[in-house]
């Protein structure tokens, strides 16, 4: 595959990726660190569960959920936690990140439910990574 | 010719290099000497926060120029060094390489060692923990005086006093942070009955400085300990350097990699090689310190004395850590001031016949949410919104157990051939050793959950992770090869003395360092009276 090419599909991952963690657009930057940051740490890996995401985003919230069950250290769930470190060291993206002053009762039960859908995220997610996965 | 020759410049060479060079010997000191020049100029001394929300520059240091911060491995230990602190173990991999499939190893080649980046936890021991030693508390009590006064020591005098002893030196303790006080304040009202299991909760006693001390200033809580040296109110080795530095009969020569010494009529003579362009280079004195951290000081001292393929035991403090949640900080608000080092221990000792256990209580902040969001098995969109709901209420807590030696837990030195000679450690605690441990921990966790921490999980990093090697030249009054005197002189030698963790087995459970320093000063006294 041409660099051109790769560059191009790294640039649309780090869109997918950001788009999904804080529901906003990256900027250049974080585009172009992103980029950089796949060839020093992952040789500019790909897979099959990347490629589906970048193709069809819609799927991310189950392939990772699913992926995070199944094999937590997979390519796709680096990819995200890495687009997650870059924006997390920006200031533009730092509020999405930093914690509040503290934890109230309704924010236990916030993450009781959040924990609930996500539980729910993973079931619907596993066997979409299994097929993934079987397809290629 | 020199008087002493001290070979390293972490918290064991500079403590010990200290006596000799304020009674007005030569002492040169031999060390690789790597240093930090592209972060710390960086960082800017401002709190953790505002530097979040307004510092543009912040990736470079929270991540690093080769996102060498975002980790990736299986390897959980060493979180604590972030970019600007990964200059201490630099170099390594290549010049001091290990062999092990069941030990992880992290040396330093650096300016200051590992120290540079340690978490300046302050455990004096006691007698019992001196078991093995050839002296008593009591006997080394002096030292630890000394080296609090030379490194700034600050803690309170609280239910662990029993455990740690009074020191004259100590500077008020730092301040607490919220989450901290939250634990303080139910273990006050619980406390009967927690002692009466044999649990014991106080302020970390930490090397960092409470007021203005030796030309560094108060701490000034801006929660960036993990990344910065702000006001230099943290111990670091480099600060003692630095004062030795002053004196005429001090000389610091960095960029050397000591391989051998060897003995003659009138002293010794250490061998290096230059870092820069490879040229050996000998140094003679009239003594030598070995203080290059207990494995650098096992590769030097069986190079020198041909002892390939021999095993020396080797000891390391089993650690395991868990997250939890502190359900007293509920509703409360968290301080943005603190800082980011242990807030509190507690000691577990159920029984005098049971070693103890020790426990750190930590409030996670600093280290940035993706460190803690990797570990999630759920989607990371979800994990993130829980980690940040979570993080006021987030703590960890490290527990740390004694080590003792057995013929399953060894390093050896292998020849290298072409390349540099390799370190084969095989560290394999028995299943009842293992056992004991898990027990404890949960005994612990336990105490903990009256606490109002609940622990959500148990990871254990590996063997090694705790970073506390020691036990490979044991202290032994009987003698006997590979083994060190009252002295700590090396056993067979006239001039060789040992200042770091070679000399301690068993290990307690309490971090070592301040023990080592004490150690070292009480080493480098003893040969001043002897080098006269
Ligand atoms: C993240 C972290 C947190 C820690 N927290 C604590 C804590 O809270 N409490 C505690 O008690 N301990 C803690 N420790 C452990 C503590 O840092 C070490 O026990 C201590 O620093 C060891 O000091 P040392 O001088 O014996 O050896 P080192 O720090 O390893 O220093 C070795 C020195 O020798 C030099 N050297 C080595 N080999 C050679 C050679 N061949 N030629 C020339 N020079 C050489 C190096 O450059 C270096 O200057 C922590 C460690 C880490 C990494």
């Amino acid at each position: 595959m041409t660099e051109v090419r790769r560059d191009a599909e790294l640039e649309r991952e780090a869109e997918v990726i950001t788009r999904y963690l804080v529901g906003e657009a990256p900027g250049r930057g974080h585009v172009v660190s992103y980029v950089s940051a796949n060839s020093v740490l992952f040789a500019d890996a790909d897979d099959a569960l990347t490629a589906f995401c970048r193709r069809r985003p819609f799927w991310l919230p189950l392939v990772d959920s699913g992926a995070g069950f199944l094999d937590n250290a997979c390519l796709l769930r680096r990819k995200i936690l890495l687009m997650a470190a870059i924006l997390e060291a920006s200031t533009r993206f730092a509020p999405h990140f930093l914690p509040g002053e503290s934890t109230t009762r309704l924010d236990l039960v916030r993450v009781g439910v959040t924990g609930a859908v996500a539980a729910l995220r993973t079931l619907l997610g596993v066997p979409l990574v299994l097929t993934l996965r079987r397809s290629r | 010719m020199t008087d002493a020759i001290v070979v390293g410049s972490g918290a064991a060479g500079v403590n010990a290099a200290w006596p000799l060079v304020e009674r007005g010997l030569s002492v040169t000191m031999l060390d690789y000497g790597n240093e930090d020049t592209v972060y710390a100029p960086l960082v800017p001394d401002r709190p953790w926060s505002e530097l979040r929300r307004g510092d543009e520059g912040q990736a470079r240091y929270f991540l690093g120029d080769r996102f060498e911060g975002v980790p990736f491995g299986e390897v959980r230990v060493g979180a604590q060094l972030t970019p600007p602190r990964m200059f201490i173990t630099a170099d390594t991999e290549e010049l001091t390489p290990v062999a092990s499939d069941t030990f992880g190893v992290s040396e330093s080649l650096a300016k200051g060692g590992l120290a540079s980046g340690w978490g300046a936890g302050v455990f004096p021991f006691d007698d019992d923990d001196l078991t093995g030693a050839p002296f008593s508390r009591g006997e080394i009590d002096p030292h630890y005086e000394a080296v609090a006064e030379r490194i700034g020591v600050s803690g309170a005098r609280d239910d662990l006093l029993p455990f740690l002893g009074d020191c004259e030196a100590m500077m008020p303790p730092l301040e607490l942070d919220s989450a901290a006080e939250a634990v303080l304040e139910r273990y006050g009202s619980r406390r009967e009955q927690l002692n009466r299991a044999g649990f014991h909760l106080g302020r970390t006693r930490l090397a960092a400085c409470s007021r203005a001390h030796r030309g560094r200033d108060a701490h000034p809580y801006l929660d960036m300990d993990f990344w910065s040296d702000a006001g230099r109110s943290v111990y670091r080795p480099r600060w003692t350097l630095d004062e030795l530095r002053e004196f005429d009969n001090f000389r610091y020569l960095d960029r050397r990699l000591v391989l051998t010494f060897r003995e003659d009529g009138e002293g010794a003579e250490v061998a290096c090689r230059l870092a820069d362009g490879g040229e050996r280079e000998t140094h003679r004195a009239r003594a030598v310190v070995l203080a290059a951290g207990t494995l650098g000081t096992a590769r030097i001292v069986l190079r020198s004395l041909d002892r390939y393929d021999r095993p020396l035991p080797v000891l390391c403090n089993p650690y395991t850590y868990a997250p939890v949640v502190n359900l007293g900080m509920v509703g409360r608000k968290a301080r943005d001031r603190r800082h980011s080092l242990a807030q509190l221990t507690a000691v577990y000792r159920p029984n005098p016949d049971e070693p103890a256990v020790v426990a750190q209580y930590y409030s996670y902040r600093s280290l940035l949410t993706y460190k803690l969001m990797k570990e999630s098995p759920l989607g990371y969109k979800a994990t993130l919104s829980i980690m940040r709901l979570l993080t006021p209420i987030f703590g960890v807590l490290g527990m740390h157990h004694q080590d003792v030696s057995s013929p399953a837990k060894t390093c050896t030195l292998r020849r290298g051939g072409d390349g540099p000679d390799k370190l084969a450690i095989e560290y394999r605690p028995s299943d009842g050793e293992e056992r004991r441990h898990a027990a404890a921990e949960t005994a612990v966790l336990a105490c903990f959950r009256k606490l109002g921490c609940r622990a959500l999980k148990r990871i254990r990093p590996g063997h090694g992770s705790s970073i506390h090697y020691a036990g490979t030249l044991p202290y032994r009054a009987e003698g006997g090869e590979l083994t060190t005197d009252a002295a700590s002189r090396l056993h067979g030698t006239r001039a060789v003395h040992v200042a770091d963790g070679s000399v301690f087995s068993p290990l307690s459970a309490k971090g070592l360092t301040f023990t080592i320093m004490a150690n070292a000063d009480r080493v480098g006294a003893l040969l001043a009276d002897e080098l006269g």
